[in-house]
């Protein structure tokens, strides 16, 4: 079996799932994509599978796009990474197969966006639709400052950021009511699971960074292993599955209702998931990309 | 073994080892600048620097 991995750059991931191929003698190539031409009608790759990790959301997007077009088998789909890497898809995707995950408005102009903030109540979350990292998105404390963050966007944003997207703040257990960052110990958390096909691989909780209110990895966010409960798995394979994911990351808020889906993401690092559990994350993307050629 | 290469912003030279990959970043160690390798000779490498992060970046 040959695969291709496709990224914009060689990250500790990328290292990782190639020195797991050279462990069991698997051939590889590698396509840095902002090197990369496409013929829209036909390519010719010598390779089984690729394994899609483009950080840069719409180059991966269309690249899967032209490859699968071509016949060629890309995890994870075109499909797959239009939903998860746009929020607002990712929401419409939960709500229609009745996964719980935060409730959220669309606007377009700052006055709609207002309108969707008295629905929602403060304090309340916005979001570029496309982005990660944590990047521009911001906690609306109040009226005074979504009116400030929203002037902002309108008028130094990119097209993408005038598509306000909205969301209900969740008071994550172990928050102090009115106390939006965490000067305890053990600070408001969420979790991260991973999934591989049809399985969860391993999960991990994320701790508030000390004087934020994110618990976003590339952050700094602390993370603990997590054991994975059987509703976590419930609602994390049913999430994979109805986006069609085949390696993901998903993001889980623990409620007083149980979990919510907070987001999904479709090329999840795994560093810190790793080092957190000691599962060889890369090792079983290797093994799963060796069982989908022989299918 | 450590292969050779030469920060285009500063003109540091940088040594790396020997099984760098394509593709890989790293910081230069003298101005910070953020490097990829983008060719693997005997002894040398040519760096050139990476790719700013755009908005659409992610995971
Ligand atoms: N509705 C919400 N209520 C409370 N906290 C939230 C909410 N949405 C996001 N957060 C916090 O903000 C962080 C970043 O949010 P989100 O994951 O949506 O953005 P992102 O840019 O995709 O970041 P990441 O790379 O962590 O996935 C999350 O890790 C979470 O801790
Ligand atoms: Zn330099």
């Amino acid at each position: 079996m040959h695969f291709t991995l496709i990224c914009n750059k060689i990250s500790w991931e990328e290292k990782e799932i190639i020195k797991a191929a050279r462990k069991r003698n698997i051939e590889y190539d590698i396509i840095l994509n902002h090197d990369l031409v496409l013929d829209l009608e036909k390519e010719h790759f010598d390779t089984d599978i690729f394994l899609q990790r483009s950080l840069s959301y719409f180059r991966g997007l269309y690249i899967n796009a032209i490859l699968e077009n071509q016949g060629y088998r890309v995890i994870n789909s075109f499909h797959c990474a239009q939903i998860c890497g746009n929020k607002l898809l990712t929401t419409l995707e939960l709500v229609k197969n009745k996964i719980p995950t935060p409730k959220a408005y669309c606007a377009f102009t700052k006055k709609g966006a207002l309108e969707a903030l008295e629905n929602l109540g403060y304090p309340a979350v916005i979001k570029p639709i496309v982005g990660s990292w944590g990047r521009l998105v911001a906690l609306l404390k109040d009226r005074d400052f979504a009116v400030a963050v929203l002037e902002d966007r309108e008028t130094l944003g990119q097209l993408y950021h005038k598509i306000f997207y909205l969301q209900k703040y969740i008071w994550k257990p172990a928050r102090d009511i009115s106390e939006f960052v965490s000067t305890r110990d053990e600070p408001p958390r969420d979790i991260r699971v991973l999934t591989i096909g049809n399985e969860v691989i391993t999960a991990m909780y994320r701790y508030e960074i000390k004087d934020d209110w994110r618990s976003t990895a590339t952050l700094g966010a602390r993370s603990k292993p997590c054991k994975v409960t059987p509703e976590m798995e419930k609602i994390a394979l049913k999430a994979a599955k109805i986006v069609d994911g085949e390696i993901l990351g998903l993001d889980l808020m623990e409620t007083d209702n149980g979990y919510l889906i907070q987001e999904i993401n479709h090329t999840s690092g795994f560093k810190a998931a790793s080092w957190t559990t000691g599962t060889d994350i890369a090792g079983r993307i290797i093994e799963y990309l060796i069982k989908e050629c022989k299918k | 073994m450590t292969k050779k290469g030469t920060c285009p912003s500063c003109y540091f030279e940088i040594e790396v080892n020997d099984d760098v990959i394509l593709g890989e970043i790293l910081e230069c160690p003298d101005c910070s600048s953020e490097l990829e390798i983008i060719e693997i000779k005997n002894d040398e490498v040519v760096f050139q620097i990476a790719e700013e992060v755009e908005d659409d970046w992610g995971e």
